[in-house]
């Protein structure tokens, strides 16, 4: 066994709540949280269907990023005293607090009414500087991996306990709806305006979503001084580069193989220990058919059941990561696993249906992410006693 | 921890006008800038290393903030993007372009943290299990807009380009250290700090040329960091 770091709280703002426990009870609901666009202009009458956060206040923030990352860190430290501890922080996100220049600079060139401070809020990094200042921590990381992103920032946060860094680390990822990533995936084909859906022979493409996830964690030793119950750990965290494309995963899938086999190495278990993969799932055909593949080829006839969550609520990004860690807390803890929305029928190149929802006991989960420029993030998280 | 320093390599367009002679042929056209630097750089670096690293750790400030603005300025004039140039907008491209063009298959970590990107990569590269890390400090100043150029004001050196470090966790005897403190907020105000990105890798490219002890430190926006160079 390797070693742990323990988590403390949670927090998550989605398109399925506006906190953790509502947003996966949501979720086991086996419903669709998307609706049409409605944060921004779109190029045509047809708005596609995404994971906006509805009945939330953003306008006291810098940013609506910022927003939804304040609202996740303050669940997730709501019943924990840090005020003696070292705190570190760690934040993983793709735009930062870009929606805030999208509004005032690109709304029409010529008609763009920014200003210097509107625009800072590009700068990614300018998200943990502020978010640092708001909770006074002791240091802090911006991880810009792109959909991988929230994995590596919990990874991260993870080696930094080990090491004895910090008492406890706070990891966040958020992301709001912007203008690049919608236009963007939009330019590339690869969005599914009616909806995604993970592990289907038909529509392939993705919904895309926001929201903001965030744990705190603290390793083992702290935990146990202060009399705290952990629930759940992180016991393993696994990176890789394909090293394949630019864009597309390698359809072999090696690389994210070698990042799910370190973060069980990591975590001192074997595959026929993992009971349940919450998959990236993003609904593309190519990336959907090679991450099976992966599995496939770890677990052979011990595959556990495996579930896409981005069909209720659509890909958060950088988010993602640390929002989907969150719901897995919750499923362990509540010993149930969704349905994957938008599945009707089996790929015959993937061969294998994802699971439905169940009640099952849940000790080891793996997390499995990918993203832009062949990056592969992989954590395993395990619940009771490790 | 310290890391030692196994080799250095840079492009500091402003001070090499042939840099872009050294391309392959693949990345000479419509290619982004930024992902030109970082290969000319790295390609220095592993020139001179005695080792191949089998992980990167890549910072940025600005990062690819120039390459969102050209996108979305044409999705305002024309309701569309172009996908070639949203693929450059993603700040992980820079270290995707590297892993591919050099072939590392471990952990690739990119990481934003404004003026003290420098430290945050250095800890960040402290933090993987590879024993040998790519360092790629690569920046782009964007004059598009008179609002961005104040955004990295600067008192001394370049203030774009691509700096590679190969680094190890070894402690290698006669080499360099280098070690970090991570980004933190700041009690005071360290306006004598407040070099840009850039600026501060390249203080770390001249020191590891001189072979001279230093300690630089970095402040943005109400935070700092510092990393110190060591014999």
């Amino acid at each position: 066994m390797g070693n742990s770091c323990a988590i403390i709280g949670v927090g998550a703002i989605s398109a399925a709540g506006l906190n953790a426990f509502d947003g996966y009870t949501n979720i086991l609901s086996g419903k669709s949280f998307l609706s049409p666009l409605s944060l921004f202009e779109w190029h045509s009458d047809e708005l596609p269907l995404v994971g906006e956060v509805r009945d939330f206040d953003d306008s006291l923030n810098d940013s609506r990023t910022e927003a939804l990352a304040i609202e996740a860190i303050n669940e997730a430290i709501s019943s924990v005293d840090l005020s003696d501890l070292r705190v570190g922080l760690t934040v993983a996100t793709t735009l930062g607090g870009s929606d805030r220049a999208d509004k005032k600079y690109f709304t029409g060139v010529e008609g763009a009414t920014g200003t210097r401070n509107d625009f800072v809020r590009y700068e990614v990094g300018a998200l943990a500087m502020a978010l640092a200042k708001k909770y006074d921590v002791d240091g802090f990381h911006t991880v810009t991996t792109g959909c991988s992103a929230g994995v590596h920032a919990i990874g991260m946060a993870k080696r930094l306990l080990e090491i004895d860094q910090y008492d406890a680390v706070i990891s966040v990822g958020a992301d709001a709806l912007g203008k690049v990533s919608m236009y963007g995936f939009d330019s590339m084909l690869l969005l599914n305006p009616e909806g995604s859906r993970p592990f289907d022979r038909e529509g392939s493409g993705r919904s895309l979503g926001e929201s903001a996830g965030a744990v705190l964690m603290m390793s083992d030793s702290v935990v146990e001084k202060q009399n705290l119950q952990a629930l759940s750990s992180i016991t393993g965290w696994g990176a890789s580069t394909d090293a394949y494309d630019m864009i597309s995963i390698d359809p072999d899938g090696a690389g994210l193989k070698s990042a799910v086999l370190e973060a069980m190495e990591d975590a001192g278990i074997k595959g026929e220990q993992i009971d349940w993969i919450l998959a990236h799932g993003t609904g593309n055909f190519e990336n959907d058919i090679a991450e099976i593949t992966v599995y496939k080829s770890v677990f052979n006839e011990n595959m556990p059941p495996f579930t896409s969550i981005k069909g209720s609520i659509g890909h958060t990004l950088a988010a993602s990561g640390v929002l989907e860690i969150v719901y897995a807390v919750q499923a362990i803890n509540r010993e149930e696993i969704p349905d994957t929305y938008g599945f009707k029928t089996i790929d015959p190149e993937i061969g294998l249906a994802p699971s439905q929802k169940k009640k099952m006991p849940i000790k080891h989960v793996l997390k499995t992410t990918f993203g832009f420029g062949g990056n592969n993030g992989v954590l395993i998280l395990s619940g009771g006693k490790i | 921890m310290k890391l030692s320093i196994l080799s250095t390599g840079a492009v500091i367009p402003s001070q090499d006008d042939n840099w872009e002679a050294f391309l392959p042929a693949v990345l000479k056209r419509r290619t982004p800038l930024l992902w030109k630097s970082s290969h000319v750089a790295v390609a220095r670096a592993l020139e001179k290393s005695p080792v191949k690293p089998s992980a990167l750790v890549c910072a940025t400030a600005l990062g690819t903030m120039g390459e969102a603005i050209t996108f979305l300025t044409k999705v305002a004039e024309h309701g569309y993007g172009s996908a070639r140039q949203f693929i450059a907008t993603v700040n992980n491209s820079m270290a995707g372009r590297v892993a591919l063009d050099f072939g590392i298959s471990g952990a690739s970590l990119m990481v934003n943290d404004s003026n003290n990107s420098l430290a945050s990569a250095v800890v960040a590269a402290t933090l993987l299990k590879d024993e040998v890390v790519l360092l790629l400090l690569v920046e782009q100043q964007i004059n598009i807009t008179n609002e961005t150029a104040v955004m990295n004001d600067s008192q001394s050196g370049p203030h774009s380009g691509a700096i590679a470090l190969v680094v190890s966790k070894k402690n290698i005897e006669g080499a360099l250290k280098v070690s970090a403190k991570a980004p933190k907020p700041s009690s005071s105000r360290g306006e004598s700090d407040e070099r840009g990105f850039f600026e501060s890798a390249y203080s770390l490219l001249k020191t590891s040329e001189d072979q001279e002890p230093c300690v630089i430190n970095t402040y943005s926006d109400g935070t700092e960091a510092s990393v110190e160079v060591t014999l």
